[in-house]
Order: structure tokens, then sequence, then C-alpha cells
């Protein structure tokens, strides 16, 4: 992403009138935070971090899918289909496949969040599993994944506006002044501030994905003449997968059914819908957008190996703002579509690492620094110790993001490896009783030296699997032996009667 | 599942899920092994359906369908005893 519309035939320059109204846009995000300020209830964790639970069924879909859909859906996947052809019609699947595992887990933890006023996913682990030690190792892995997804957003973020300025604002000064406009609202009111982004965010996104679709294939002659095109040039791109191929698709429904379910941003808007209403008309809804989003990618990422051939491996990265060049160079109305497309790009980064910073912000608050630095703090207390942490959070990103050593590139691009690792908490965690926190410690454990142990001996596949999907064998293989030793039936209520912490919880 | 639930587990207010169904999951597996193209022949490419190859075309239209039954899915087989309300009384 660092070379993102960096070279000169690629660069998009906007004049003064389109600067303008990106810059409106910006700054009414903040306006936005200051809203959700005055509509704040109270000083809570409850109220700061999932809106007072009350987030309304056209807020819970816009937030769900403009997080969902990161800054990676419009460049990486373009580029990724650039380079694969037709065989990133995987991507339409898995990204569906995260549907697919909220429906595994989400009934349960659902009303469980509800009666036990889970705040964060490590509440829910440990009021399931009574391991501080689980929910400690779970909660630094889930800060840990998510600082990765921030990080990569910023990159992004950056790269984007040294391309839109023609280099003249370096990506540094983008960097510090989209992550103070983004930590700003954030603090100001919290979820609410976030949520309420993300429906002009994820409005934005929808838009630029449709404008896309209408413009990119028509610089090819259609979609029809892309394909037969690709079939005389490179026929290996319209063929169907090899077996192999076949095996990484059944891998990414995997890697994200039970990963990117699990995000934490994604479980507490799960925990913030107003009802389970609200909760199901959205996801019902969220299972037809891969069809909008990552489907009109792959179409770009095709539709560009025929407009701009030849580009190399690195160069595919910039295959979106080469398009947009292409496009907006034609009409003036093209420079105007071209305008809200990159206001699309920045709402699909700002809208994801906004709820990432978040969800950090509220587990460093209420599942480290409440549980091991001061017990006694009230609610008023942690919510403004959070907003401090999310300034904290946003400066070590950004020094991190402006001047990351390229030795470190890799180990900071781990995040699905690890997170996954987390899955049998929520997928097995809500359905097996006999399932201890030792056993799922152990199969933890397990699974990340598998993931990460493949991933830096230069295996990240496996016979088409990814290393932390095989991880996540092993992770199951151990909880599935774990129970079978373990005697004794427990339900959810034995586990709740035998916490006197619980209870207490459970009667507020 | 209810049947067991004791009367203080919280779990006793959901009273369909579908996870329990298992001719639910029946119709996923078989949704899915159409959406991945394992049974093509190599190098297979097809006549074009809307612009797209025949195998893709099958793809995608399985991800439609897997998206459709999982919105029934979701409207008829998740429900908790006092209706839409998260299991609050």
């Amino acid at each position: 992403m660092e070379t993102l519309m960096g070279n000169s035939e690629s660069q998009l320059t906007f004049g003064w009138g389109s600067l303008f109204l990106i810059t409106a846009y910006l700054l009414s995000m903040i306006g936005i935070g200051w809203l959700a300020h005055r509509k704040s209830q109270s000083h809570s964790l409850a109220d700061f971090y999932l809106g007072g639970r009350s987030l309304g069924f056209l807020t819970l879909f816009l937030t769900l899918y403009a997080t969902q859909y990161s800054g990676n859906t419009l460049f990486g996947y373009t580029g990724i289909a650039y380079r694969m052809g037709f065989g990133w019609t995987a991507s339409i699947l898995f990204m569906f496949s995260v549907i697919m595992g909220y429906l595994l887990f989400a009934p349960r933890l659902v009303v469980l969040a509800r009666r036990q006023n889970f705040i964060t996913p490590g509440d829910y682990i440990s009021y399931r599993f009574g391991s501080p030690w689980l929910t400690l190792l779970s909660t630094l892995l889930m800060i840990y994944a998510l600082a990765n997804y921030t990080l990569a957003q910023l990159k992004a973020m950056g790269a984007a506006v040294e391309g839109l300025t023609h280099g003249s604002v370096p990506a540094s000064y983008g960097i510090v002044t989209l992550a103070i406009i983004m930590v700003l609202y954030e603090t100001l009111g919290g979820m609410r501030s976030v949520a309420w982004t993300d429906v002009i965010q994820g409005v934005l996104l929808l838009v630029g994905f449709l404008l896309l679709l209408f413009m990119v294939p028509k610089l090819a002659g259609g979609l029809s003449t892309v394909v037969e095109n690709l079939t005389k040039s490179t026929p290996s791109k319209v063929e169907v997968p090899t077996l192999e191929g076949c095996s990484t698709w059944l891998s990414y429904v995997f890697l994200f059914g039970c990963g990117a379910a699990i995000y934490p941003q994604a479980i507490q808007r799960l925990y913030a819908s107003r009802s389970l209403k609200v909760l199901k008309r959205s996801l019902a809804l969220m299972t037809f957008m891969p069809l909008t989003t990552a489907l009109i990618a792959m179409i770009c990422g095709l539709t560009a190996i025929i407009v701009l051939p030849d580009l190399n491996s690195e160069e595919t990265d910039q295959v979106l703002p080469r398009l947009c060049s292409v496009i907006m160079n034609e009409s003036i109305v093209g420079y105007w579509l071209v305008v809200v497309i990159f206001a699309a790009a920045l709402a699909a980064l700002m809208s994801t690492a906004d709820s990432a910073l978040l969800s950090m912000s509220s587990m460093i608050t209420k599942d480290i620094f409440r549980v091991y630095l001061s017990p006694q703090s009230s609610e008023a207390q942690l919510t403004s110790v959070g907003k401090w942490c999310s300034w904290v959070i946003i400066t070590l990103l950004v020094v991190l993001a402006i001047g990351t050593d390229k030795t470190l590139i890799r180990l900071l691009e781990l995040k699905f490896e690890v997170l996954i690792q987390i899955a049998p908490c929520f997928f097995l965690g809500l359905y097996w009783k006999r399932l201890s926190g030792s056993t799922v410690l152990v199969g933890m454990m397990a699974g990340l030296i598998v993931g990460l142990g493949l991933t830096v001996m230069g295996y990240p596949r496996v016979w088409g699997l990814h290393a932390g999907v095989v991880g996540l064998m092993v992770n199951f293989a151990c909880c599935l032996l774990g129970s079978r030793l373990t005697a004794g039936y427990q339900s959810l209520g034995d586990i709740a009667r035998s916490r006197p912490d619980d209870q207490a919880r459970s009667a507020t | 599942m209810q049947n067991h639930v004791p009367e203080d587990d919280p779990l006793r207010y959901l009273i369909k899920e579908p996870r329990r169904i298992r001719w639910l999951w029946a119709v996923y597996l078989f949704l899915y092994a159409v959406a991945i193209p394992w049974y093509w022949p190599a190098g297979y490419r097809g006549p074009l359906i809307l612009g797209l190859p025949l195998w893709v075309a099958v793809s995608l239209g399985s991800v439609v369908l897997l998206a459709g039954w999982t919105c029934w899915v979701i409207f008829r087989y998740w429900k908790t005893i006092d209706g839409d309300t998260n299991g609050e009384q």
C-alpha cells in the first residue's frame, strides 16, 4: 500500500474544489462526534463503548458494513484479482462466510451479553471459563490483531493523501491529520460517534462501489469483452482453479468464517443492537453485501488486466488509483465521480480503523486496567481512562505507521493467524459444556505455535491451507481431546452460580 | 436444549437456534460444495453467462442461494422466548 498512487502515471491530481469537498467531509465527522457527545446519556462503559445498546437497524447495518469492508477490499482485492483472475471469486464466498460464522455463535452470545451486561469479548470469556489467564491471553491476542489491522489502515491513509496531493503533502502529514480527526470524534461520542460516522462512510462506500461497477468495465468494452480478451491473452485467469486452489478457497472460508467473525469490534456490534429484531435484519442484509463489494472489486481488477497490462506484482496495489486516473482524464463527469470514489476509499479506511481503535480502548480499559490495576474504579473513571487510552494507542500506531522498520513488516502483517486461535472460545465454548478454560488455553497455545511456527519457517500455506487454519485444526483437536477427558457436566447457570462476581453483575 | 436448561441459566430465553437443527447445515454443506469449483474438469472455462464463465456463474449463483437461505434461517430459526428483545423481559 505504500506505493499507492505514488507512480507518476497513476497520480490523481485533484483541484481545489474537490480538496475543499473532501476537507468538508472530514470535518463533518468531528461535527457528528460532537452531536454524539451531546446525545450521550451517562458516563457508563455501556453508553460509551456500546452506544447504550441502542443501535437501530440502519445504523447497525451500515456500521457492520463499513467496519467489515476496509480499504483492503478496495485496494487489496482489486490487486489480487489482477494477479489471480477469476480465482478470486473466492473472496465473495469467504466474505459471505463471515455472516455464517455469526450464525454459529451469535444466537447464544447475544442472549448472554444482554443478561450479563457484557461490554467486551473478554467479559464473555471470563464469564464462561472463569480463567484469568485465558481471558488475559485472548485479550492480548485480540489487541495485537487489531493493532496490526489499524496500522495497515493508517499506512494506506498516508499513501492515499500523498497521492491525492501529488506528493506535496507527505504521507506522514496525512496519517497524523486523519488519525487526529478519527480519535477526536471517537473520544467525543464513543460507539455512537463511530456508528453514526459509519452511516455516512457506509453510504459513501456503497455509492463508490456502484460507481466503479458502472464506470470501470466500460473502459475495456464491457465484461464479456474483458473475458474474451483474457481467454486469448492469459487463459489461466479465466480457467477453473486447480484442486490445490479449491483447497485454498476452503481455507479462506474457515479463515474468515472463524477469524473475521470474532473480530472484537464485530462482536461488540452484536452487543450494541437495540433488539434481536434489529440484529437479525442487519445480519440478513449483510449476507448479500459481498455481491456489492468483493464482486465489484474483482471485476475492476479483471478489467485492469486489459486496460493496464504488464503491471508488476508491486504495482498491482495501484490498480484502483490507476483505473481512477484513466476515468478522471476522460471527462469532467468522470473527474467528479472519481472524487466520490476517493472519498469512499477514505471512508473505508477510517470506518475500519475507528472501530478497531474503540474496541482496543475498551479491552485495555475493561479487561486489563480495571482487572489488574484499578479494580475499585467507577464506570465514569474507566470511561475517562478509555478516552486517554485511545489517544495513547493512536499515538503509538501513528509513530509505527510513519517509521516502521522493513524487517518488522512481516510480523505486523500477522493478524488472522493469531486471532483465529480464539475461535474455540466462541464456536465451542457456547455449546460444549465440558470444555474447560485450561483445555482452551492449551489448545490456543498449540494453535499459535503451529500457525506462527509454519509462517515463520516460510510455510504460509500447507496443501493450500493457511498456516493459521492448520493451527486452528490443532487447536480444535486439543479442545476435543480435552473435553473428552474432562468428566462432569456444567451448565452456564452452574458456572454463573459458582462465581459471586457474575451474580452481582447479573443482578445489576 | 431447553428441556435441560436450569431455571437460572440465561440461555433458557433462547427457544430456537439454527445450530441445533442439523438438516439446515446439510443444505449449507451442499451449497458450499457447489460454490467451491472442485468438480469441474481441469482448465475448464465454459460458455459466458451474463459475461462470466460458467463455473464463476455457478459459484456466484450458489453464494446468492447461500445468502437467501441464511436470511430464511435467521428469521425462521433464531428466536428468544420473549420475542425479539434479546432475551430481555
